[in-house]
């Protein structure tokens, strides 16, 4: 396997890729303009443009409701993340398998009342089953994954009601990662259910 | 214990749908095989063919009659990926009293949080299904038990009491059960995904539109969320390009998201959105009707848009219809022609969803309907209010 | 009503960021009560964190805690120490006395009393430092408060297992 940097944001896309997402259900802004441009020179991920991020998470999980498969969610920063919680809420009270993707402003950033800056985390982390925010770009990948296997395989397992999860990311355009390492992620994964110690190291 | 109860009844819940087609298909063999009746929950929807004789209805606030006092006579109760929430439970000190209750869900903070159980199982409802069904005597005559005949005689009679009935003489005003009936009706023929808002016409969609398989019913019950449905009906449409997704919403929840009209349009998604409009936001009408003395406060829509211009100001297709000869024949152009269309069906705005429990209220204590002169059913406990 | 019960409860989790604030949300969104919670590192090379919480509520309220606790995703383990058989718990405080004279006198003997440490003093003022149950931290305090008692700092109880089965 060729060993080609990929940024941050083409992680995100062949991560989605790998998951066996086909849809993507968002609206761009400021902080995900690199996963939006990742997304405009691929074809294998099908982005369909809301008119408000309510809707993206609502559609995901029209989607998903009536597949049986994950609902995916990409939105910007601030309110764009705030305005998917209603739609988040809803998935987790109707235990919709969701992934939300939220951007978020530059690290050195936060905490600053940065423009479109939102402590989503923060925000999210009472309508979601977990929430993950994205510090290291070596992490992204697993944390994907991880995010994934969590939602698919919620229902198999003990105890977890399956509901929707949000990751922060910030857009790192320069980090360099091997596509091997992503691969190998994923099958590091595989065979890990819920087992939340596992997942994290 | 299946074996043994003379009156139990499978509650089944939205657990069965996100476990899968697999799940339900047991589901719906372990009910036939006992010869026992079922009701679903609003979320569970689908998860049982409506169509077969064992299905009693919907459960819950606005579930039928025969569904809710069987809930409340049965003597065993199996609840299977269902979470005994507040809208199926009413009041819980007069849940179900005599019943035991098996609890089989993949959640265990689900078991014994409001409703004491006595058999909980833990895990997939699939795989606990499949374990019962194959643990199940082979050769059992149970189900010819006299005990079972005398169950289904009164659940009979429950049913007998046609709850859903609604005034049909009126040929000035369409009355919105009617105009869902007909949606139903009309649709027979299609792979038809139905999404709702949140409202009456969300109950009323759960009541006359019948589902046979899961997947195909989505709605916001837990949350309840006003501007659901054409979203999910676009999420929906995605998934399925060939299908045909009709949003059931109310005039007040369709306004909430309507932007989406545009996401419709640019990907040429031929969704239907069937507006049942009553001028008010239904529910909260009928509430304050029934205990804040008909002090209908800013539950009006006023200042509706011509919801046929705001169609075709998003390039959509705009209906609307106002008599009920007509109601066909709308539906079925909304349905010939292949692109979005917004159908507004304007409907009788004093019609009241019921049966109902208000809340507080346990399941004998339904109200049924403004006018209820049909005779009292056999083993009927406690009072049935008019 | 049903009874209410104290429990104290042990909770492995992740030590990462966000964690306890998911573990109180927990607690607030669903409106249980917290007696008190401490968090520290236990195990560095896993980097596991243990949160002692002590609760109270109905016995089907314990169960819908426990149950909760365990379906968040970075929890490990939970371990209701009150069911779980005989466990020890403790608790420090660290506790400020003003005074002169005699009421000065007594305090410092009530405190050699219950064995606590003179961490501080003043001419006129004492922090002692008490190690012990609860009740014991309790019952001193009480004692203080007409000795001159101006200022308590506590920890909230810590808590584990009797015998040689770990956690």
């Amino acid at each position: 396997m060729s060993a080609e940097p990929l940024s941050g944001a083409e992680i995100v896309i062949r991560a989605l890729v790998d998951q066996g997402v086909e849809v993507v259900f968002g609206y761009p802004g400021g902080a995900v303009l690199p996963i939006y441009d990742a997304l405009f020179k691929q074809n294998a991920l099908r982005h369909i443009l809301v008119r408000h991020e309510q809707g993206a998470v609502h559609a995901a999980e029209g989607y998903a409701r009536s597949t049986g498969r994950v609902g995916v969610v990409l939105v910007t920063s601030g309110p764009g993340a705030t305005n998917a919680v209603t739609g988040l809420t809803d998935a987790l009270m109707d235990s919709v398998p969701i992934v939300c993707l939220t951007g978020q402003v530059p690290t050195h950033l936060i905490g600053n009342d940065a423009f479109q800056e939102a402590d989503t985390t923060g925000i999210t982390r009472p309508c979601t089953k977990h929430n993950y925010l994205v510090k290291d770009v070596r992490e992204l990948a697993r944390m994907l994954h991880e995010a994934f296997m969590s939602q698919r395989a919620a229902g198999r397992d003990r105890s977890s009601s399956i509901c929707p999860k949000t990751f922060c990311l910030r857009p790192v355009l320069t980090a360099s990662r091997s596509r091997g390492i992503t691969k190998a992620t994923a099958r590091s994964c595989g065979p890990i259910r819920t087992g939340s110690s596992k997942l994290w190291r | 214990m299946i074996g043994a109860a003379k009156r139990p009844l499978f509650y089944g819940g939205g657990g069965l749908i996100n476990s899968g087609p697999e799940a339900c298909a047991r589901f719906a063999e372990l009910v036939r095989l006992t010869d026992a009746p079922c009701t679903l929950t609003l979320m569970g929807l689908g998860a049982f063919p409506a169509a077969d004789p064992h299905f009693l209805g919907m459960v819950g606030m606005h579930g039928t009659y025969e569904a809710n006092l069987a809930m409340h006579d049965c003597d065993l109760m199996i609840a299977v990926g269902s979470r005994f929430d507040d809208r199926v439970t009413g009041r819980l000190n007069a849940f179900s009293p005599a019943s035991k209750k098996i609890h089989i869900d993949i959640d265990p903070s689900s078991i014994n949080k409001n409703v004491r159980v006595n058999l909980p199982i833990i895990g997939d409802v699939g795989a606990a299904l499949s374990a019962i069904l194959g643990a199940w005597p082979k050769a059992s005559h149970r189900t010819a038990d006299a005990g079972r005949a005398e169950w289904w005689r009164t659940i009979d009679g429950w049913r007998a009491r046609d709850c859903l009935r609604y005034d049909r003489s009126r040929l000035d005003l369409i009355k919105p059960q009617y105009a869902i009936e007909r949606l139903y009706a009309l649709t027979r023929e299609r792979d038809v995904y139905i999404t709702t808002e949140v409202g009456q016409h969300q109950m009323w969609a759960a009541q006359f539109f019948k589902f046979d398989e899961p997947y195909h019913w989505m709605t916001s019950g837990g949350l309840g969320t006003m501007g659901y449905g054409l979203p999910a009906a676009i999420g929906v449409q995605i998934a399925h390009p060939e299908a045909l997704v009709v949003d059931i919403a109310g005039e007040a929840s369709i306004l909430m998201n309507i932007q989406e009209m545009s996401t419709a349009a640019q990907y040429r998604l031929p969704v239907k959105v069937f507006i049942i409009n009553n001028r008010y936001m239904g529910m909260v009408r009928q509430w304050q009707e029934l205990l804040h003395g008909g002090r209908y406060s800013e539950s009006y829509t006023a200042a509706l848009p011509d919801f046929v211009k705001l169609a075709e100001a998003f390039g959509a297709v705009g209906l609307r219809v106002e008599d009920p000869a007509g109601v066909d024949a709308a539906i079925s152009e909304m349905l010939a022609v292949d692109r979005a269309v917004i159908l507004d069906v304007a409907v009788d705005p004093a019609e009241n969803c019921f049966p109902m429990i208000p809340s507080g209220a346990a399941h004998n204590e339904m109200l049924l309907g403004p006018e209820d002169e049909a005779k009292k059913p056999v083993s009927e406990e406690g009072m049935v209010l008019v | 009503m049903a009874d209410l019960e104290r429990h104290a409860i042990a909770v492995l989790v992740d030590n990462e960021p966000g964690v306890l604030a998911r573990v109180i949300g927990l607690f607030s969104g669903r409106g249980y009560n917290i007696e008190s919670l401490t968090v520290a590192e236990v195990d560095r090379a896993n980097r596991l964190s243990r949160i002692t919480i002590v609760t109270s509520g109905t016995r089907m309220i314990i169960e819908q805690i426990k149950a909760q606790l365990s379906r968040l995703v970075p929890v490990h383990r939970v371990h209701d120490l009150t069911d779980e058989g005989p466990f020890v718990e403790r608790e420090m405080a660290l506790i400020k006395v003003m005074g002169k004279g005699e009421t000065r006198i007594e305090s410092l003997r009530l405190a050699d009393i219950f064995r606590a440490r003179v961490v501080d003093s003043t001419t006129e003022s004492f922090v002692f430092e008490m190690t012990g149950s609860s009740e014991k931290l309790n019952a001193f305090i009480t004692l203080m408060e007409p000795l001159g008692l101006v200022e308590v700092s506590r920890t909230g109880a810590v808590a584990i297992s009797r015998g040689a089965a770990s956690f």
